[in-house]
C-alpha cells in the first residue's frame, strides 16, 4: 500500500449562502486506505462527500482527486448513493441498474458489449450475478445495496464513496457488507458516511469526525469523550451483544 | 359495436378519429411511461393547461386580425414548448417552489386563454373543442402531424433511452456519470409538451393527464421493464382510444369522456384486482406456514 495521498482537502470552507456548512477541513487519504466519516445529521458529512466528488464547488480551499480537480476524476470515483434517492419501485432489472454505472458523457448512450461485461463482473464482485435479469422491485432491501455498490464498481474506480450505505439494512445484512467492503477495500479506497455510530468497525483506519470542521483519529482512538464532543451532548452508546446500554457522558 | 364498424367503414371522419386514436397512442404510451417513472403528472397538467393561452391566442389573431396562416394548433405547440423551458429551468434552478410555478402557468394558462376567446366570435364552441377535445374533427392534415410527432417521440426515446431513463431513476448519479441530466430533462419536457399538444385533439386540455398517467400505470402492473411498460401502455391506449370512441358512438356520448373513464374504470379494476391478489397470497402463504 503505497502513500500516494487519493485525496488531498486543503483548508476548505464551504457555506450555503450564509449559513456555514463547513471550515478550517483539512483530509488527506492515502492510497487504500478505509475511512469512516461520523457526525451528528447536518454535520455536513454528506456534503463533505458531495464536494469530493465535484457536485458542489468549495467557497474556499483546494481538494484534489488523485492529483486533479473532482470533476476531471468522477470516472475514476464509485459513488454509492444513499438508499431513499430512487423509487425501489422502478421498472428496471438489476442489470440495467448496474449498466447505469457504465454511462458516459456521450450525447447518444447505447450499451456496449463491453459495458455489459462490465456491469456482470461488479456484480460477480457483489455476488449477485445470478440476480441480473431479477427486476429491481424483486430483491430485497440488502440485495438492493449489492446492487447500488456494482453500480459504483461498474466504472472500475480507485476510490469508492458510499453515503450511508447502513441505513436500510438489518445487523446481519450489515455484516455481510462490512465483508463486501473489506474484500472491496483489498484493491481500492473506500470512505463510508454514517450517522450508525455502530458501523465504525474494525476495517476503518481512520475515522473522520464531521460537524462543520472536522477531527480525525486513528480508529482505535474513538472514546465516548471523542463522541460527545461531536454531537455536542451526551449520546446513549448500545452494546446489542452484552445486552446492557451505557451511558456515555 | 356493429353499428359503429359499419359506420367507421362509411364516414371519413370516423375512421380517422380511429386512426387518431391509434396513433396518438404510440406517443402517449412512449411518455406515459416517462411521465409515471420520473413522477411528474402534475408538470403535465399544467403544460396543458398553459397552452390553452397560447390556443386562444392563435385562434384571436386567427379571426379577429385576419392572421390565417395561425392555426390554434401553432398557438398551442409554442406555448406548450414555452411552458416546458420555464418549468424545466425552474426545476433544475431550484430557486422557486416547483408546485408552486405548477400552479402558476396552469391558472395563468387558462386565464390568458378564457381572456382572448371571449373576445372572439364563436366563443362556446371553440372552448368546448379545446377543453374536451374533438376527435371526429380530426381532418386528414392533423393525422400527418400526428404521425410525424410519433416518429419524433419514437426516435427521441429510442437514441436517448438509456439516459433519459436514467435520469428519471436517479438525477444525481446520472449527473455524475457525466450524462447533461438539464438537456435531457428538458428535451423529455418538450417532447412530453408535445404529446400533450397531440392528446389535446383527442381528450382535451382537461383530461390529457389521465391519458398521460392511467395506461402508463396499468401496463406497470404487468411488467417491470421500461420499454416493457412502454408497449403495454401503447396497447392499454389503443383499447381505450378505440373502446372509448366504439361505445361513445351509438348513444352519442362524448367521445373524449368515454375514453377517459374507460382508462379509469380499467386502473381501478386492475389496482382492486392487484391487492385482491396480493392477499390471497399472503393467505395463502401463511396458511401454508
Amino acid at each position: 500500500m503505497s502513500d500516494i495521498p487519493v485525496i488531498e482537502i486543503r483548508d476548505l470552507f464551504f457555506s450555503y449562502g450564509e449559513i456555514v456548512i463547513l471550515e478550517n477541513v483539512n483530509i488527506t487519504v492515502s492510497q487504500g486506505e478505509f475511512i469512516m466519516m461520523v457526525g451528528p445529521n447536518g454535520g455536513g458529512k454528506t456534503t463533505l462527500l458531495k464536494l469530493m466528488l465535484g457536485m458542489y464547488r468549495p467557497n474556499r480551499g483546494e481538494i484534489r482527486i488523485l492529483g486533479g480537480l473532482p470533476l476531471e476524476k468522477s470516472n475514476r470515483i464509485g459513488y454509492v448513493t444513499q438508499y431513499f434517492q430512487f423509487d425501489p419501485r422502478f421498472p428496471m432489472s438489476v442489470l440495467d441498474v448496474v449498466l447505469m454505472g457504465t454511462l458516459g458523457g456521450g450525447f447518444i448512450g447505447f450499451h456496449s458489449r463491453s459495458n455489459r461485461d462490465a456491469a456482470m463482473r461488479a456484480l460477480e464482485e457483489v455476488e449477485m450475478a445470478s440476480f441480473a435479469r431479477s427486476p429491481l422491485a424483486n430483491v430485497s432491501g440488502g440485495e438492493r445495496q449489492r446492487v447500488l455498490i456494482a453500480r459504483a464498481l461498474a466504472s472500475d474506480p480507485e476510490i469508492l464513496l458510499l453515503d450511508e450505505p447502513t441505513s436500510n439494512i438489518d445487523t446481519v445484512k450489515e455484516r455481510d457488507l462490512n465483508s463486501l467492503l473489506e474484500k472491496l477495500n483489498q484493491h481500492m479506497t473506500i470512505i463510508t458516511v454514517t450517522h450508525d455510530l455502530g458501523f465504525v468497525h474494525s476495517l476503518a483506519q481512520k475515522v473522520i469526525c464531521v460537524n462543520r470542521q472536522v477531527a480525525i483519529h486513528p480508529t482505535g482512538e474513538i472514546t465516548g469523550e471523542h463522541i460527545c464532543e461531536l454531537y455536542g451532548s451526551d449520546i446513549r452508546w448500545v452494546k446489542h451483544a452484552e445486552h446492557h446500554n451505557d451511558h456515555v457522558s | 359495436m356493429f353499428e359503429f364498424l359499419e359506420a367507421a367503414g362509411q364516414n371519413a371522419f370516423i375512421r380517422n378519429a380511429l386512426l387518431t386514436g391509434i396513433l396518438a397512442s404510440v406517443s402517449c404510451g412512449i411518455i406515459g411511461t416517462y411521465v409515471v417513472t420520473k413522477r411528474i403528472a402534475s408538470i403535465t397538467g399544467a403544460i396543458a393547461h398553459f397552452i390553452l393561452g397560447g390556443m386562444g391566442l392563435a385562434r384571436y389573431l386567427q379571426i379577429v386580425h385576419g392572421w390565417e396562416a395561425l392555426h390554434p394548433l401553432y398557438g398551442a405547440i409554442v406555448s406548450a414548448m414555452l411552458a416546458a423551458v420555464i418549468i424545466g429551468m425552474v426545476t433544475l434552478r431550484g430557486d422557486e417552489r416547483e408546485d408552486t410555478i405548477i400552479g402558476a402557468l396552469w391558472a395563468v394558462g387558462m386565464g390568458v386563454g378564457l381572456f382572448f376567446i371571449s373576445k372572439t366570435p364563436g366563443y362556446n364552441a371553440e372552448l368546448m373543442g379545446y377543453l374536451f377535445g374533438n376527435i371526429l374533427m380530426v381532418s386528414g392534415r392533423d393525422l400527418w402531424f400526428i404521425a410525424g410527432l410519433d416518429i419524433l417521440v419514437a426516435g427521441v426515446t429510442v437514441l436517448f433511452f438509456n439516459q433519459m431513463r436514467a435520469i428519471c431513476f436517479d438525477e444525481e448519479f446520472s449527473r455524475l456519470r457525466g450524462i447533461r441530466v438539464e438537456l435531457y430533462y428538458i428535451l423529455l419536457l418538450m417532447i412530453t409538451s408535445l404529446t400533450v399538444v397531440l392528446l389535446v385533439t383527442v381528450v382535451g386540455i382537461v383530461m390529457v393527464i389521465a391519458l398521460l398517467t392511467l395506461p402508463a400505470v396499468i401496463a406497470g402492473y404487468f411488467t417491470r421493464s421500461m420499454s416493457g411498460m412502454m408497449i403495454l401502455s401503447v396497447v392499454f391506449s389503443v383499447i381505450f382510444t378505440t373502446g372509448g370512441l366504439a361505445l361513445s358512438y351509438k348513444p352519442n356520448l362524448p367521445a373524449g369522456a368515454t375514453i377517459i373513464i374507460l382508462a379509469g374504470i380499467a386502473y381501478f379494476a386492475v389496482m382492486i384486482g392487484s391487492g385482491v391478489i396480493k392477499s390471497l397470497r399472503r393467505r395463502h402463504i401463511n396458511g401454508v406456514s
